[in-house]
């Protein structure tokens, strides 16, 4: 099965970020093992002493030629619809694509997303021609209306960025699952383990979008090539039909001919 | 007039547009390789450097690539 991102269809679905690896070349190995097909990358006032930003440039200029990696530029750092429309205007002409992962922060202290900024900047990207993919809170009425307004993608939180908490509210995940069934949902943000791309996976998500997690583990490129089993796994449970919770214990071996003395009414 | 480049003065003489600018922000040894710009906080394009006119106290952010989450 294919993940669907404004009508390109890609067979990974998982999407990674470029960020806080410990060299460039680990950077590069870790998107190699993840068998991702977008990246995220950001744009930064320029500093001509800066030559590290360069380096990573180039690897996933690479990439991005050499496996057909998609670019997903990204709004990262700002905090109004101005900010954040001005920057994807930027990185649709640096990076030739017109997908922006739409970042607008309304606090410091949990990097939350600011909703009634994102609505904002989502409509002006929108009739700008831009296929935005807007990162948000697990807020159900909030995914409504970003999808009402035209957004084929949406990407509801986990938990804070960089917390690796995981899913910290499951039943939010789940109920926008429900109410948004045509929507490409993935899950951007909070995950910290392989077990947490899995479970939102298991839930009938479209994908997951992660960086720490790989990033900052000690070995980032056997990380990347645990997520992307524990996707894979995730999408499989969720296709295969996940049995229901049951109340009480029932055995499953089957109990036709057991001996007779565990009968009921037999001493 | 004076103009401003990620926060540097820079010194221009009148009439000037946003091609000029750049050239001579990259004369001070700042090199200028795959950026986009906002001219006082909105965005230009490439093809309209030649035809926008920067006047005393504008302010540049030049945008370069780097890596995101």
């Amino acid at each position: 099965m294919t993940i669907n991102i404004y009508g390109t269809e890609l067979e990974s679905r998982l999407l990674i970020g470029s960020a806080l690896y410990p060299s460039p070349e680990v950077m590069k190995n870790a998107i190699i093992a993840s068998g991702a097909q977008v990246v995220t990358l950001s744009l930064k006032r320029q500093n001509p002493s800066d030559n590290g930003g360069a380096k990573i440039w180039q690897y996933i200029q690479q990439l991005s030629t050499e496996k057909q990696i998609h670019l997903l530029p990204n709004t990262a750092g700002c905090k109004s619809a101005k900010e954040a429309v001005t920057l994807a205007k930027m990185s649709r002409e640096l990076f030739a694509t017109d997908w922006i992962k739409l970042e607008v922060i309304g606090d410091d202290y949990n990097l939350q997303p600011d909703p009634i900024e994102l609505l904002t900047a989502t409509k002006e990207l929108l009739a700008a021609g831009f296929k935005v993919l807007p990162y948000c809170t697990d807020d159900l009425v909030l995914c409504q209306r970003l999808y009402d307004l035209g957004c084929q993608v949406i990407m509801p939180w986990a938990s804070p960025i960089g917390t690796g908490k995981g899913l910290l509210t499951p039943y939010n995940l789940e109920t926008i699952r429900a109410r948004l069934p045509d929507a490409t949902l993935i899950v951007d943000a909070g995950i910290g383990r392989p077990s947490d791309a899995c479970q939102a996976m298991e839930m009938g998500y479209d994908g997951v979008l992660l960086n720490s997690a790989v990033a900052l583990a000690d070995n980032p490129v056997l990380m990347a090539k645990a997520f992307s089993a524990a996707i894979t796994a995730g999408e499989q449970g969720y296709l295969a039909g996940i049995m229901d919770k049951r109340q009480t214990a029932q055995p499953s071996t089957p109990t036709l001919d057991t001996p007779f003395w565990h009968q009921p009414g037999v001493n | 007039m004076n103009i401003y480049i990620n926060g540097e003065s820079i010194t221009l003489d009148n009439s000037n547009t946003l091609t000029s600018a750049l050239a001579v922000y990259q004369q001070q040894d700042n090199a200028l390789n795959n950026f986009a710009l906002a001219l006082n906080g909105d965005f230009i394009s490439k093809a309209d450097y030649p035809i926008t006119a920067v006047k005393q106290g504008d302010s540049i952010d030049i945008f370069a690539p780097i890596q995101g989450g």
